[in-house]
């Protein structure tokens, strides 16, 4: 619950926003509600769900994790819309369900027009979007990126309070609370496990990644070498520590020196030589449920090393 | 040795080619992984000694190579456009031979076609760079230093921009960042497969560049005395644009634009050997190689995990360098 304690909810003095003295705000005001579309001359921004507890039926989700937790959280009829990331195939765990939810680029005009009782954002993207959200009044809730399952066991309680669904949510934790108590006991022996995504990036102490590859049984590479959070790694590293089980990531269909690295030589070689397992990187890249598919993978790669 | 002296240019040409081997060797015992060359040579039994072999033959030879390759074109050509083109600030990066070659590879690696076709990556970077080099011979033909290199930093914009818009149109989100790497360059992590593209070509252009430098050296007394001499001045400049396009090409294709080893190696070698460029060309050629294989070293020495590109080094000591040989030539008379 720790981590729910910094996600910060705005919305509650909404009402307070408009007699403020601002001049340019006012125009700015304005100047968007005609983008939007809106009929009224006045700007009036008054958000349904002032008070909380009220279960938002408008729900408008700017940020690829908050996409997809939301999306298993709540009926689709309640989201008013996505990002334009929760449906593309190469992110999104869940691309199909969002293709048929509207999607926002994330930018403040578009999510004005949907006139959202909720906005849901990352703490890290759409920066200047939740701000001038939050000038106008809307409820924004931010979640912080989950570096492991206390954080995602955290952001789940977290959005499910801020959409009203506490029961479903509730479930949800207790499922990934079973599934993490009947993981086997860390092994005596770690093997190491290595992801070497674009431009040679690897997983440390604190990544995600990291703690569903220590859950697994494995040590990662970014441990071993002491890095702290996704680091790059240097080749000639991945060659002398020659990772037991590594994760190439994947190419983008176009080509860029980044990924053309997984092309050299040296590193074909320590492929054919170690075993490869291929991560879905949507169970990895948000925390959320579906991560426990990776957990699942990494473990049934551990038995296989034995 | 003081810029005074004048070498016997075989003893200066010894002495080169012990740094240069000095530095190769050095280039080849530093990395990440903790074994020196000593330590690589130690363990040539048991498990070890595989993955020493295959860092060392996969990883920093390829490195060492092409440090010693690109630096050795780079050298010669700016030593070659200098006499050739009598202008003391000629070089291929700085007159944007370089940034068309790497708008050429840009094109050929982000489009795919380099996928399919390794070679089209060399090729289309000489392309750029011969493109680059006959433009400027229209535009600088009988014209004033400054001329030449005003067309230079044209084409360098130029050239810069239509790469940064190629690599903005990829969709891949990584090549955006891979603006760096054309614009400053870097040999790190590069493979054998690199130095198979770009050596023969690398090696063709510097043999073009080395054949014109009798005609060179009779160029110094000017055109007319040299054709009477018998210089033949298409032929020369035939061998000296192909010559650049060949081997800057290349190099750029497997490196991106590193500049100022052209400017910075043959003035200070110039002195030393009596300011002959039959002399000068190989000596640059050797300076060259050696001058890059040291920025490599220093890039991984001095900022370890995260390496700072190429030119960066070369142009925090090409760049004043470039200032006061602007400075000194408008003041009349070069050092």
């Amino acid at each position: 619950m720790k981590l729910a304690q910094r996600i910060t909810t705005t919305g509650a003095r909404a009402g307070a926003a408009r007699p403020r003295r601002w001049l340019p705000g006012a125009a700015a005001l304005l100047a968007l509600a005609l983008l939007a579309g809106d009929a009224t001359a006045e700007p009036s921004p008054r958000p349904a769900a002032a008070q909380p507890d009220t279960a938002p039926q408008r729900i408008v989700s700017l940020n690829l994790c908050t996409d997809q937790l939301l999306m298993q959280l709540v009926e689709p009829g309640r989201i008013r819309a996505v990002s334009y990331l929760a449906r593309d195939p190469r992110s999104s765990a869940l691309f199909e369900e969002a293709r048929n939810l509207p999607a926002t680029s994330g930018v403040a005009e578009e999510v004005i027009a949907l006139k959202p009782d909720l906005v849901l954002a990352g703490t890290f993207s759409t920066r200047a979007t939740v701000a001038i959200l939050r000038q106008l009044g809307y409820r924004v809730v931010e979640f912080e990126p989950e570096y492991g399952f206390a954080g995602i066991i955290a952001n789940i309680r977290a959005m499910a309070a801020a959409v009203g669904e506490r029961a479903r949510g509730e479930a949800m934790v207790r499922r990934i609370e079973a599934e993490l108590a009947r993981l086997p006991a860390p092994p005596a022996s770690r093997p190491i496990f290595a992801n070497y995504a674009a431009n040679g990036y690897t997983s440390g102490n604190g990544a995600l990644v990291t703690e569903i590859a220590n859950l697994a049984g494995f040590e990662t590479l970014g441990q071993r070498l002491g890095l702290a959070g996704t680091q790059p790694v240097n080749l000639e590293q991945m060659l002398t520590e020659r990772p037991d089980l590594i994760d190439i990531g994947e190419d983008y269909g176009a080509p860029a020196l980044a990924t053309e690295l997984f092309r050299h030589p040296a590193l074909r070689r320590l492929l054919r030589e170690q075993t490869s397992i291929e991560l879905d990187p949507r169970h990895t890249a948000c925390g959320s449920p579906l991560t426990l598919h990776a957990v699942r993978a990494l473990l049934a790669a551990r038995r296989r090393l034995d | 040795m003081s810029a005074r002296t004048r070498l016997h240019p075989p003893a200066l040409a010894v002495a080169l080619v012990a740094l240069v081997a000095l530095a190769f060797l050095l280039s080849l015992s530093i990395g990440p992984s903790a074994a020196g060359l000593g330590a690589l040579f130690g363990q040539l039994t048991g498990g070890e000694a595989d993955t020493a072999i295959l860092i060392m033959r996969e990883i920093r030879l390829p490195r060492a190579l092409l440090a010693l390759l690109i630096g050795a074109a780079l050298g010669t050509s700016g030593a070659a456009l200098q006499g050739f083109l009598r202008n003391p600030l000629a070089e291929p990066g700085v007159i944007g031979v370089s940034a068309f070659a790497a708008l050429g590879a840009v094109i050929a690696l982000y489009s795919g076609l380099s996928a399919l076709v390794p070679i089209a990556l060399p090729a289309c970077a000489i392309g750029g760079a011969l493109l680059a080099v006959l433009i400027l011979q229209v535009l600088s033909g009988g014209a004033s230093t400054l001329t030449l290199i005003l067309a230079g930093v044209a084409l360098s914009s130029l050239a810069g921009a239509l790469t940064s818009l190629a690599l903005n149109l990829s969709p891949n989100p990584f090549a955006v960042q891979e603006i760096v790497f054309w614009m400053l360059g870097s040999v790190t992590d590069r493979s054998m497969t690199h130095v198979f593209l770009a050596a023969p070509f690398i090696l063709v252009g510097l043999a073009l560049l080395l054949a014109s430098a009798r005609s060179l050296e009779a160029l110094t007394l000017g055109e007319e005395a040299a054709t009477t001499l018998g210089v033949d001045l298409a032929r020369t400049r035939l061998l000296i644009v192909l010559g650049t396009a060949l081997s800057v090409g290349a190099a750029t294709a497997v490196s991106g634009v590193i500049g100022f080893i052209g400017l910075v190696v043959p003035h200070l070698l110039r002195p030393l050997v009596g300011h002959r460029p039959a002399a000068l060309l190989p000596v640059s050629a050797l300076g060259g190689a050696l001058l890059l294989l040291a920025a490599d070293i220093a890039v991984r020495l001095v900022t370890p995990g995260t390496e700072l590109k190429l030119g960066v080094l070369t142009a925090l000591v090409g760049a004043p360098f470039f200032l006061w040989l602007v400075v000194s030539s408008r003041s009349g008379r070069g050092a």
